[in-house]
């Protein structure tokens, strides 16, 4: 685990009254020499319906999911949709204002980009 | 060049790679993450049909193999791939991805030929009509 994308907040670090039950979306996490990628599973999640902050070092996704049956009776019910919610704490790296979300077939894909002195940068040896 | 002098914390190293790899080794029997149990499903059915939906985020129908065997056994198989750039590390890995596979089977006969599947958002919704002859049928009562 790098030191960049420090922990990952428990759902307990929400803020505001919310229903009980909030769910945890799946996250894979993978770094460039250029910055972090963040990759979420939100299926029926519409773009409108998620909402993304950066603040304090915390990156917050949070939304809803809209039921989409009304009043049916489950002959199979192997998962619930309802208010989702996670956080990220980042560190001193990230540039905050190049930060990119974009949502396509149910996965939230969050491009987080280092700041130019946190990059490496390739010098080239001259032979004598 | 320099002598490599060694070091006991080194040997701490080793322990959690040895862990790591237990983790690594076990983590395969783990049902949670299992072919057989994702897609995760959701089914209902009305008077004329059953519906199944699933959440399959990152893939699309043309990757989708959905079937009907034996009259009522609905079958959806797929493979999801995983996205990473050349030149990447992962940090965390929590969505998962490869082949899956998942039967269900139905209470009553469907009609096969009128199965459809819709896809939007990572979500599939798969009606399936039921057969005539277990569909209700309404009687007319006559008063006498």
């Amino acid at each position: 685990m790098s030191e960049l994308i420090v922990r990952n907040d428990s759902p307990e670090a929400r803020t505001g009254a919310e229903p009980s039950v909030v769910f945890t979306p799946r996250f894979d996490i993978y770094e460039t020499e250029k910055g972090f990628t963040l990759t979420g599973d939100l299926p029926g999640v519409s773009p409108n319906d998620v909402e993304i902050r950066f603040e304090k070092k915390q990156l917050i996704i949070r939304g809803t999911v809209k039921s989409r049956q009304s009043d049916v009776n489950y002959l199979l019910q192997e998962y619930g949709i309802g208010n989702f919610f996670r956080s990220f704490t980042l560190g001193d790296t990230v540039d905050a204002t190049g930060i990119q979300a974009d949502l396509k077939d149910g996965v939230l894909t969050i491009h987080l980009p280092k700041k130019a002195e946190a990059q490496p940068v390739r010098i080239a040896v001259k032979g004598g | 060049m320099l002598l490599n002098r060694f070091s006991p914390i080194s040997m701490l190293n080793d322990v959690r790679t040895t862990f790591n790899l237990f983790d690594e080794l076990t983590s395969l029997n783990r049902p949670a993450l299992g072919p057989t149990t994702f897609p995760a499903l959701n089914a209902w059915e009305d008077d004329n049909a059953f519906h199944v939906e699933a959440e399959l985020p990152g893939m699309s129908l043309e990757q989708l193999d959905i079937s009907v065997t034996d009259g009522k056994v609905l079958n959806i198989k797929g493979d999801r791939k995983e996205c990473c750039e050349e030149g990447a590390h992962w940090l965390q890995r929590e969505r998962g991805c490869g082949a899956f596979e998942r039967y269900l089977r139905l209470p009553t006969a469907i009609d096969i030929a009128n199965v459809d599947a819709t896809f939007s958002q990572g979500v599939l919704l798969v009606n399936l009509p039921k057969a005539a002859e277990v569909r209700p049928l309404k009687i007319n009562v006559k008063a006498v």
